[in-house]
Order: structure tokens, then C-alpha cells, then sequence
């Protein structure tokens, strides 16, 4: 039985965040007063797997994501992966790189799609965005992912007056590479005065590229991203969750590493699923759940956009 | 009608640009191309008409500008 929300949107992507810990500290993704979970409260790899499962045999979903938090520093991975082995899925990992190539081999044997989140390729930029030191490993871990014929794209998420100035040898890094870039808009998950001082639109950005560049659109079937190619062949995305949202076509829904479903990323509202979990599961009447909350999916970013969302990006991995 | 070449097919052709007419459609213009420019065959290339790729045989105007593009990297 397919997944339909109340807008009769198919649901057929999950995207799972496996930790709400990092191994970076991203102004962008983080709250002062954040709080994390308690290791308890923490979903273990079993019941991850068994939730994934439900979804995949009573729903058909096609489609899993494991962000974080960071996802490779969650423990267990490995088997979890390698327990979906047998499911006909596309089972697909948004990292920062830092422990990329130590999982490079392991992630290509399985098949596993990976999108890089890479900001700057200045150390010092780096370090101003990240709080962290490791730009060089990430570059070493894309270079071994693409080496070992890992399917991976470049996350960026463009800041005014931080990493603007960058466009143009990110682009370069990504085309040397032969993989694609996509520019994320910088969603408003911290606070309002943050998000109005860095965010920069897919308007601005195509201006500029446009000043240096022929901008081709590829008419790409793709629910969330607009592809372009530049003269030279460069393939470039941009996700515009801010200035052009791709809700009315969005078929995703995300479950946070202590167990909620969350129907979308500005929805205040969120669905404990571990009640049906612990002490002991109960299939039924988690599917039944799931089925009746996800007509309360909301229509989407425009309808929510003037309330804060409840949960900031390090708890739902975008 | 404009045709721009990038990359290596502004060596291929020794140009960047050619106005061209006559043209009704893509796959009429393409022949010509070949037969202008012969080294052009059996190369791998993405056309885009008006800004946009396109992937199969369309209609063209008169004042549509038209590119030959490498190959998309990352597919």
C-alpha cells in the first residue's frame, strides 16, 4: 500500500537522521541552548532498522537518506547498512567528510550514495564556519570516495559576505572532479537575524554566475533541485527550500534519532514513533499510526514560514 | 539563427560563433554542422537551444540561438 499524505503527495522517501552529535559545530546548523538527547532516548540501530523495514514493506518507500548530526559517527552504522542489504533501496548518506575516507570503501562496497557538505575551501573560512581544522580531510575523503567509484555530490550552502566570494572555485573544484554542486539556501533554523545577514537567494547566485558564465538549464527530472550546465559542462543544482520551495511535489518525511516522524522540516509538530516500540513492538498499530499522521502533513514552507520551526537543523540533518 | 561552440568544438570549428538560416529544425541544423564541420561527427556533445538542453529533435526560429556544449560532468 502506497504512503499518501492529505494533499495526495505519495510519501516514498525517508530520510533518517542517526545522531542529533557532530563532530563540527556549524553556526548555521546549531542553537545556543540546544539540548541533546539522552543515549536512551537514542532509536538503537535495531529498532532503526525495523522502523526503515516497516516503511519499506507496508509503504514501499524507495528512497533512504541517513543524516545526522553527523551520520558516520553514529555507532553501528556499518551493520545497519548492511542490514538493508536486501531491500531493493536506494540507500544514500549527507555527511560533512570528515571521517569520509575512513568509510570510503565500506560505503562504496555497499552501493552507497553520498552527498558532501563542503561550505569553503579555505582553511581559515573552514574554521570560522565549522569550528573545525579538518578541511584537508574532507578534500582527501572525496578524492577517495570518487576513486573508488562512490556516486557523490557537493552540498554548498552559500552565506553572504562568508563564502560568496567562493562561487566561482567551488564550482572548479566540483567540475575538476567531474561531480555535480548543488547550492543550498541557507534555511532560517537558527535565528531570524542570522538568516536575514547570510542568506543569499538562487536569484543572486545565478546573477553572479551569470556574470562570468552562460548559465544552460538541464529540464532534469528532479523533485527538489534545478540543474544547470555551464559552457564548459560544469553541472550545477540549486535547492531553493527558501526562495522557491519544492513542497508541492515533496515526498519525504524524516524520522529524528530519538524516534519522531517529522512531516516537514518547519512543521512544530512531531510524532513519537518509539511508543510503539518499547517495551515491545507493535507492528499494527505502528503502521496504522503512521498512516493517519501523515495526512497531517503540512502543505509546506510557505504555509509554515513566519514560525520557527521547532527543530534546529542539527536534529533533522536538513 | 546563432550556433555558439564551447570548449573543444571552438577548435573543431575555429570559431566561436556562426549565425546561420534557414534552419526548421534541430536535427536538419545538426546535419549541416556535420557536414560543415566533419570532425564534429562521433563527438559527444549536449545542445542547448534558447539556454535550455535539449535531448531530442525541435523546432527552430529564426532568431533562436543554439550551443554546443562538452558533456555534462557528474552524468
Amino acid at each position: 500500500m502506497d504512503l499518501y499524505d492529505g494533499y495526495n503527495r505519495k510519501v516514498s522517501y525517508l530520510r533518517v537522521s542517526l545522531t542529533d552529535r557532530c563532530n563540527l559545530q556549524c553556526f548555521y546548523c546549531r542553537r545556543d541552548n540546544l539540548v541533546l538527547y539522552e543515549r536512551e532516548e537514542i532509536l538503537t540501530i535495531e529498532e532503526i532498522k525495523f522502523l526503515i523495514s516497516v516503511f519499506y514493506r507496508n509503504f514501499g518507500i524507495n528512497k533512504v537518506r541517513f543524516t545526522g548530526g553527523e551520520p558516520l559517527i553514529r555507532r553501528g552504522i556499518e551493520s545497519l547498512i548492511e542490514g538493508l542489504r536486501d531491500f531493493n533501496l536506494s540507500v544514500n548518506i549527507t555527511t560533512n567528510g570528515i571521517l569520509l575516507k575512513e568509510f570510503a570503501r565500506f560505503l562504496s562496497e555497499n552501493n552507497i550514495g553520498v552527498n558532501v557538505s563542503l561550505d569553503t575551501l579555505i582553511p581559515e573560512k573552514f574554521k570560522k564556519i565549522s569550528g573545525g581544522y579538518d578541511l584537508d580531510r574532507i578534500i582527501e575523503g572525496i578524492d577517495t570516495a570518487l576513486h573508488l567509484g562512490i556516486k557523490l555530490k557537493i552540498n554548498t550552502v552559500l552565506l553572504r559576505s562568508v563564502n560568496d566570494d567562493e562561487i566561482f572555485d567551488l564550482i572548479d573544484f566540483a567540475f575538476s572532479r567531474g561531480v555535480e554542486i548543488r547550492f543550498i539556501e541557507f534555511m532560517p533554523f537558527v535565528n531570524e537575524f542570522i538568516w536575514r545577514k547570510y542568506f543569499i537567494s538562487e536569484d543572486e547566485i545565478r546573477d553572479k554566475i551569470e556574470q562570468r558564465h552562460k548559465l544552460y538549464e538541464i529540464g532534469e527530472d528532479s523533485s527538489i533541485a534545478r540543474y544547470y550546465t555551464l559552457e564548459n559542462g560544469a553541472k550545477i543544482g540549486f535547492i531553493s527550500t527558501v526562495s522557491k520551495p519544492f513542497c508541492h511535489n515533496c515526498s519525504r518525511v524524516r524520522i529524528t534519532s530519538d524516534g519522531h516522524l517529522v512531516l516537514c522540516m518547519f512543521d512544530k509538530f512531531s510524532y513519537p514513533l518509539k511508543q510503539f516500540l518499547r517495551p515491545k513492538i507493535k507492528e499494527n498499530e505502528l503502521v496504522e499510526y503512521i498512516c493517519s499522521v501523515v495526512k497531517l502533513k503540512p502543505k509546506g514552507y510557505i504555509e509554515l514560514r513566519e514560525k520557527q520551526a521547532s527543530f534546529p537543523m542539527i536534529k533533522l540533518g536538513g | 539563427m546563432k550556433v555558439l561552440f564551447f570548449g573543444r568544438f571552438k577548435d573543431i570549428t575555429g570559431t566561436g560563433e556562426v549565425e546561420v538560416e534557414g534552419f526548421k529544425n534541430l536535427s536538419d541544423l545538426k546535419a549541416y554542422l556535420f557536414e560543415k564541420y566533419p570532425k564534429l561527427r562521433g563527438e559527444t556533445f549536449a545542445i542547448a537551444v534558447n539556454f535550455e538542453i535539449v535531448h531530442s529533435d525541435v523546432e527552430l526560429n529564426d532568431n533562436d540561438e543554439i550551443a554546443l556544449l562538452p558533456p555534462i560532468a557528474g552524468g
